[in-house]
């Protein structure tokens, strides 16, 4: 049975959102100079497919395709696409979860791919995630307590008994939730009160970077705008960057301050997301907006209309050229034979790279 | 308006266990017609698949019990009617579509033939006749090279043309309402567009009346006739489109609305949440107002009384909402009306560049 909420939940108090409200304000008005806390070159992915007693090698699937970006200190960048465009594969890659088959991932000035496993178990500390299920990825026979302060004992930075309770009190509040729950299990809890848990843990390692896979979809909608509304309020309370991932371009968009397309492991368009609301140019982009419902059918009518034909293609055979060309609406003879360049087409020093023919060439 | 088809009178499903009685659907009445489309939206745990399913008597009993109301289709109380007459109904004049395609579908049996089942079982079809009908029902959901994917099994299918095949297998009998219950939410953005218009199509064409069960507020807003906004088991809102989305009276309609954010909007700063969670419908006492926990508006009449489902006064005609603060929301109104307005205008200035 779920606790009723007043009993778990204590609010961020409106005092508290104002002063976001402004931070975020005072951010966005700050041009985008931070320093790159990851930059990923050329991210590439495979994973073979086997067939046979042997694993005779056969094809290969190529997840993500030569993937560049960076995300700066502080920052959110979002990734969006649809199921099997590698969104999540990404978020792998970054976390060295699964080895790359190609590219360089720089973060905070190590190379990951070349860092090896006892380097990589000490940055973990600062790179870590909180994934999309809160129902499977929190240990059902763990108390709150012990999910969160396990990784700091993996660590040996946990310190006595006294000084776990304390930190685990602190992330409980941070997160929004009653410091008490702690000797509670993960069952006591709704689906957004375990996330919050989840997020609770991932913080409590004091992390500069987190990869946010598909937080909020499992939630209701009541309930995703209270957590993407506590990852912003972090965020600027902790100055921690994050990796976006999600495939609602709506709620993505609020969140990030870059957001990246991603469309059959690669990257169909990357820019601000002030840019993306104003002008989107690549046609997938363009069609995932027109696409997002919104709630008010006299804007949904008066709103132009892109209905994109078939499904997204098989990674394993992607189409020649241009991998959106099967389903877009302007694809031309070229765009079926030449792939097309990932660049940055972006006037006054803005970033916006897209990979089209279409605006490519005017 | 066109005949009725479809009329549910205080229908009431209860679960039970050892120690509670759990109201998932409680008190629920509306009509539906004949080539309307009926939109019932609502948070996980808020009654609107079970309502869906005591339509058609589906509902596992023990736990489940629809302990009273009515369902009147062409005028006969499903509710009363034997299981035998209840089977004839179920799937060839009221079918359903279910939220995940891929579990909905048998694995082991090819597509042609799950769709055959219906068309031999409904429409005492033969074998080869069952067959042509089924490829002509994928054509008609617009799945290339119907032919040959007749014999495919569901995993061959993508998560859209599963629901695609899902649609042609309940439209098989050309029902008269087709219940589809969240029948996009397991399917990306843009596939999601595509199935919405399939459905919409087949409405038109077949005059079917079409009940979308959904959390999705966007997704109805534009194909819908009537819109009901259901929280613990009971209508708190309803009324068509227009009224509910752009002048919603009820404050977790309000809230609804304004936590979702908006891609035809620049960035807002801060999202509207709601707070708290949706409620333990087996602790919620009968006689309140089952948002008073989450409400901004609460008070002790809140608490006590349970608010009626009321005309709105200053509203249209058959715009009505539950809820005794009505007059209290009017800020937060405002405020929706202005983004409304705003993203208008900025649509009109993009048609006219």
């Amino acid at each position: 049975m779920n606790l009723m909420s007043h009993e778990v939940e204590q609010p961020i108090s409106a005092e508290q959102t104002q002063r976001l409200d402004q931070d975020i304000a005072r951010q966005q008005a700050v041009p985008a100079k931070c320093k790159d806390i990851l930059q990923v070159t050329n991210l590439k992915m495979y994973f073979p497919v086997t067939r046979g007693l042997l694993k005779r090698q056969v094809g290969e699937v190529k997840a993500v395709d030569d993937v560049t970006f960076t995300v700066a200190q502080g920052q959110t960048l979002g990734i969006v696409g649809e199921s099997g465009s590698g969104k999540s594969t990404i978020g792998c890659c970054v976390l060295r979860d699964i080895k790359n088959t190609a590219g360089k991932i720089l973060y905070d000035g190590h190379d990951l791919t070349q860092i090896g496993d006892s380097g990589m178990r000490e940055l973990r500390k600062e790179l870590t995630t909180v994934t999309q299920d809160p129902f499977a990825s929190l240990n059902p026979r763990m108390t709150v307590q012990d999910i969160i302060t396990e990784g700091l004992k993996v660590h040996g930075i946990a310190g006595t008994k006294a000084e776990q309770r304390d930190k685990v009190e602190k992330m409980l509040s941070l997160v929004g939730l009653n410091p008490k729950v702690s000797s509670r299990f993960p069952h006591e809890f709704s689906g957004g009160q375990r996330q919050r848990i989840s997020v609770a843990r991932a913080l409590a390692l004091s992390p500069k970077f987190i990869v946010c896979d598909e937080i909020v979809s499992a939630l209701d909608v009541s309930i995703q705008a209270q957590i993407v509304n506590l990852m912003a309020h972090l965020q600027e309370q902790l100055n921690v960057a994050y990796i976006f991932i999600g495939h609602d371009l709506s709620v993505v968009r609020h969140i990030s301050h870059q957001v990246a397309v991603l469309y059959l492991g690669k990257i169909m368009e990357l820019t601000s997301s002030e840019e993306l609301y104003s002008h989107p140019l690549h046609p997938y982009t363009k069609a995932l907006i027109s696409a997002a419902p919104i709630p008010n059918p006299t804007v949904d009518q008066a709103r132009q209309r892109i209905l994109l034909q078939g499904d997204i293609p098989s990674p394993m055979n992607p189409p020649k050229g241009c991998n959106f060309s099967t389903r877009c609406p302007y694809a031309a003879k070229r765009c079926h034979e030449e792939e097309p360049e990932y660049v940055n087409v972006g006037t006054d020093g803005k970033k916006h790279y897209v990979a089209c023919h279409r605006v490519n060439g005017k | 308006m066109s005949e009725t088809i479809l009329e549910v009178k205080h229908l009431k499903t209860y679960f039970y266990n050892h120690h509670a009685e759990l109201r998932a659907v409680d008190d629920l009445s509306y009509e539906v017609h004949r080539g309307e489309c009926v939109a019932i939206i609502g948070e996980s745990g808020s009654g609107k698949s079970v309502e869906a399913l005591s339509i058609l008597r589906l509902v596992p009993f023990p736990p489940g019990l629809i302990v009273g109301g009515e369902v009147l289709f062409h005028g006969k109380d499903l509710m009363k009617i034997s299981d035998n007459e209840m089977r004839e109904i179920r799937g060839s004049k009221i079918s359903m579509i279910f939220q995940e395609p891929s579990t909905a579908l048998n694995p082991v049996i090819p597509i042609g033939k799950q769709i055959c089942e219906t068309l031999r079982v409904h429409r005492g079809m033969g074998k080869k006749q069952a067959m042509e009908e089924a490829v002509r029902l994928l054509e008609r959901v617009n799945i290339p090279n119907a032919a040959e994917r007749v014999k495919q099994y569901p995993h061959e299918f993508s998560g859209g043309m599963q629901q695609r095949a899902m649609i042609a297998m309940a439209i098989a009998c050309n029902p008269d309402i087709l219940i589809a219950d969240e029948p996009t939410t397991a399917l990306d953005v843009t596939v999601q567009a595509q199935v919405l218009e399939e459905l919409n199509k087949m409405r038109k064409e077949t005059d079917t009346a079409l009940i979308i069960i959904t959390h999705n507020l966007g997704v109805v807003a534009r194909y819908a006739d009537s819109v009901k906004i259901v929280y613990g088991g009971k209508v708190v809102e309803e009324g068509s489109p227009q009224n509910v989305f752009e002048e919603p009276q009820h404050p977790y309609t309000l809230g609804l609305i304004r936590a979702v954010p908006r891609l035809d909007l620049p960035k807002s700063q801060g999202l509207a949440a709601i707070e708290g969670e949706p409620p333990d419908m087996s602790v919620i006492p009968p006689d309140c107002c089952a948002f008073h926990s989450r409400c901004k508006y609460c008070t002790d009449e809140c608490r006590t009384k349970r608010p009626e489902l009321k005309q709105v006064q200053w509203g249209s005609e058959g715009h009505r909402c539950a809820c005794f603060h009505m007059d209290q929301t009017a800020e937060e109104r405002a405020e929706l009306m202005e983004l409304n307005e705003q993203s208008l205008k900025n649509l009109q200035a993009e048609v006219s560049l």
